[in-house]
């Protein structure tokens, strides 16, 4: 393309360079003189003209060559840098009309009789000419070439293109028709005049289209602004003094364009006035868009800040911003911030984390509270908690939540705009180097970050102007807010869902604890069929069950229900079964047992009362030499259904363990004989069993227990366990317990 | 501000005179994990603020107990005694009464029938 251009522009020079050899013969050969030479030399420079613009549109000018979006993003001063441009280039052209007293030409003159029948006076006036001819024709392209490049600028190309091409042919015609006119080819006298009225009229008419329509001119900067307009009054008066020079004394174009000097004078009329005429344009368009340029600018930045924030929220829903909660509200602090040129800006949400609900495990309570995110910008901590807490600025709130920005979001839930803002200023400056500076936020927009109509927290930005802001402004952020509380709950709820996963997989290892934590094999118990079974009403539960020895080598069962639900449930019945495990062996008694347990128990728990809520209830069955025995400390009683199908319960003196201090607990513990036979059954089950209920809300109670047991009595253990589970299903019409259900079923052999 | 809809799951109350020798703190509704802080706090205010430790608790309209409402009374009882007085337990509804009768409360606590009773016993 470069190498191209430069072939074309050594072309054009070589034909300028054909012409001078040219005339230099028919200097000597005068019989080559004539009108046929006269055409032979036009179409040469024509065609020398040509081929330079090819050149000079690649090298220098580039029209074609900008790509449309170049354009737009260079919208603002482009077009400024290319009217400074033009400055030069026509600054030149005047100086080329002082050109030709540079050389000392003889010429005749004047008058001459004939363009055609000048006779040059040697050959140093020949060259001298063509050179000057030659430059004038390189500055008559640049200045084409340059105003070419202006006028397409934003507009459509089609139409660019048919103006300019009108123009040029109005003002070739005009230039034409007034040498024919002077060769006497065309009529003079009054249809002459007209008919040059007209073609001058065109002519002017396509130079005033051709700066009619000026689509660049709203996005140029008030600053550049000042600039075009003194470039474009400076354009006119260069245009105007080169329309003067080569317009009024015939003589520089006589001189460049010897034969043919009425023709160019015409056409550089044409250049220069059109010129003229197309920056008073620029001129006077600038002018009046002055004041309107503030707010151009202003619509145009929103539209560019929506253009960001749209691309903003594509690019967050599949980034890994979403994972990082406060690093999101940082970006969007900062593009709150930059989008409406403020000076600073901050957000605050509250983001509670997960709280399963009907469940024990509530985290958030046991965390002491909720989360508040916050994110500042060209602020401090201070200084905003300042001025969002500082009533000054407002309308008194009668509410009892306080007053200042913060409470007049959270109690109208709408955006607004603090045009003035003061305060105490010692507060309000965000930074040291601002306080230095003396500059402290004067204007103020507090939009509201919504979860479900539910005020979560707020985005305030914030400036040192006075009427910083408009409502265009605020419904710019405002739908830049919805669209951040979007990012900002997505990536919550996806912390959410992380943490659920995480707490899930440590109840998971809790039930897992738990789960190891029970006997999975029933001891061999001399003389018993014996089978267990638990089920939690959580993931875990509060219930307990155990096996183990006692000092004299007695076997004893163990059943329990600690207070409460859940894992704080869970954890205290991990502790009871340790401390039975280790002390059992060393306890002559259940009795000795269920004291030392609770001392233990009391010893280990909180002296504050308010924590001091978890006891356990323990049912405990020893067989050994001294026969059956039961011990209950706060348990439910022991039911007993006989071989023949009668059943008692049996409710001995007892006090729940961790309730009580030791001097008061030991004599409150009953230890009771049982007398058991062949056939007899023995229950133990925590109370999630008998308070079962049916849809009616009626509790399955001991009574019905216990006939439920007389029924299945012929069963073996495990089967009337088994048994005992669906009948009570079928009782609540429901698969689920609502509380930890435990069953021991002993069967004297 | 709205009446509420439906009257709060529970609530603390002294119904005796304020010069009278005994203080009778009347309970309603569910004692639960929750309201049991309130419960404890009302106590704790009748003892340490207003120095009263004849204290007679009614549960007549009590619903429901929770193993923390039982805890706050285990947790007051020695400091009740230790100021002099006692705490007696009054008008439990029997689900209620059979509960804490599981738990071994009677061996700590004198329950009685009706606050009149108590009231008697205090004399």
């Amino acid at each position: 393309m470069r190498t191209r251009a430069i072939f074309y522009g050594i072309l054009s020079l070589l034909i300028l360079a054909g012409v001078l050899v040219l005339d230099l013969i028919a200097h000597s050969y005068t019989a080559m003189q004539g009108p046929v030479l006269e055409l032979v030399r036009a179409g040469l420079q024509g065609a020398a003209m040509l081929w330079l613009a090819r050149a000079a549109e690649v090298l220098f000018f580039r029209t074609s060559a900008i790509s449309r979006s170049e354009e737009i993003r260079r919208a603002s001063n482009w077009p400024v840098t290319l009217v400074q441009r033009f400055s030069l280039v026509l600054g030149i052209s005047v100086l080329l009309a002082f050109a030709p007293f540079l050389f000392t030409l003889s010429l005749p003159r004047p008058p001459r009789p004939s363009p055609f029948a000048v006779a040059p006076g040697s050959f140093s006036t020949v060259i001298s000419i063509d050179i000057l001819g030659a430059i004038w024709l390189v500055m008559l392209v640049a200045l084409i070439m340059s105003f070419w490049q202006l006028v397409f600028v934003r507009q459509s190309a089609h139409f660019a293109r048919r103006r300019f091409i009108g123009w040029s042919t109005a003002s070739v015609a005009l230039a034409l028709f007034t040498l024919w006119q002077a060769e006497n080819v065309v009529p003079t006298g009054a249809l002459g005049v007209s008919i040059l009225s007209v073609l001058v009229l065109a002519t002017a008419l396509a130079a005033l289209l051709l700066g009619y329509r000026l689509p660049w001119l709203p996005h140029v900067t008030k600053e550049d602004k000042r600039k075009l307009l003194l470039f474009t009054a400076l354009n006119v008066l260069l245009a105007s003094s080169a329309l003067l020079l080569f317009g009024g004394d015939k003589i520089v174009t006589d001189v460049i364009f010897e034969r043919y000097a009425l023709f160019w004078q015409m056409i550089a009329i044409s250049v220069f006035g059109t010129l003229a005429i197309y920056f008073a344009l620029v001129f006077f368009s600038t002018f009046f868009s002055l004041s309107s340029t503030e707010l151009v600018q202003r619509k145009s930045a929103e539209v560019q800040s929506l253009a960001k924030l749209t691309r903003f929220s594509s690019d967050i829903l599949s980034s890994e911003l979403l994972l990082d909660l406060p690093r999101l509200a940082e970006q969007i602090t900062a593009l709150a911030c930059e989008a409406t040129e403020s000076d600073s800006a901050w957000l605050e949400l509250q983001s509670n984390s997960f709280a399963p609900t009907g469940t024990a495990m509530n985290r958030a309570a046991d965390n002491g509270g909720e989360d508040v995110i916050r994110s500042y910008v060209g602020i401090g901590e201070h200084a905003a908690e300042y001025i969002m807490t500082d009533g000054e600025n407002l309308p008194a709130v009668d509410d009892e939540g306080g007053e200042g920005p913060r409470a007049e979001l959270e109690r109208s839930r709408k955006a607004f705009v603090l045009k003035r803002v003061t305060g105490s200023k010692q507060y309000l400056f965000p930074t040291a180097e601002q306080a230095r500076d003396n500059r402290e936020l004067r204007s103020l927009v507090a939009v509201p970050l919504l979860r479900k109509d539910e005020v979560r927290g707020g985005l305030y930005v914030a400036k040192h102007r006075e009427d910083g802001f408009d409502d265009d402004d605020l419904t710019v952020l405002t739908a830049f807010t919805d669209v951040a509380s979007l990012a900002l709950e997505t990536a919550r709820l996806l912390q959410d869902s992380i943490e659920k996963q995480k707490f899930d997989g440590e109840l998971r290892a809790a039930r897992l604890m738990q789960k190891s934590l029970q006997p999975t094999q029933f001891p061999d118990i001399p003389g018993f069929d014996v089978y267990v079974t638990s089920i939690p009403a959580y993931d875990v539960g509060g219930d307990y069950y155990d096996f183990s020895e006692l000092w004299d080598g007695s076997a004893m069962v163990a059943i329990g229900d600690v207070s409460g639900k859940g894992i704080s449930a869970s954890l205290y019945m991990a502790e009871t079964k340790g401390v039975v495990q280790a002390l059992a062996p060393m306890m002559a008694s259940m009795t000795a047992l269920l004291e030392s347990t609770n001392d233990a128990l009391l010893h280990n728990s909180p002296t504050q009362s308010s924590l001091r809520r978890s006891f356990v209830t323990l049912g405990l069955i020893s067989v050994g030499k001294k026969g059956v025995r039961y011990a209950r400390a706060g348990h439910t009683p022991l039911l007993i259904v006989r071989a023949d199908g009668t059943y008692g319960f049996v409710q001995p003196r007892g006090m729940a363990v961790g309730l009580m201090k030791k001097t008061d607990f030991a004599d409150k513990i009953e230890e009771m004989g049982l007398d058991i036979v062949s056939g007899d059954i023995l229950v133990l089950y925590s109370d999630g069993i008998t308070d079962a209920r049916d849809p009616m809300g009626q509790e399955l109670g001991y009574e019905r227990l216990a006939r439920l047991v007389a029924e299945h009595r012929d069963l073996r253990a495990r089967d009337l366990t088994l048994r005992l589970l669906s009948s009570i299903a079928e009782f609540t019409e429901s698969a689920n317990f609502d509380d930890d259900a435990t069953l021991v079923v002993m069967k004297c052999l | 501000m709205s009446t509420p809809l439906t009257p709060p799951r529970f609530s603390v109350a002294v119904t005796s005179a304020t010069d009278a020798p005994n203080t009778v703190i009347a309970l309603t509704g569910q004692l639960d994990a929750h309201t049991a802080t309130e419960f404890e706090r009302f106590l704790e205010q009748t003892i340490r603020a207003d120095q009263k430790y004849n204290l007679i608790v009614d549960f007549h309209n009590v619903e429901y107990i929770s193993s923390a409402g039982l805890g706050v009374l285990m947790g007051l009882i020695e400091e009740v005694r230790a100021g002099g007085g006692d705490m007696k337990l009054a008008a439990l509804p029997d689900k209620i009464f059979h509960i804490l009768d599981l738990l071994g409360f009677p061996m700590v606590f004198q329950i009685f029938q009706t606050v009149a009773e108590a009231e008697r016993d205090f004399q």
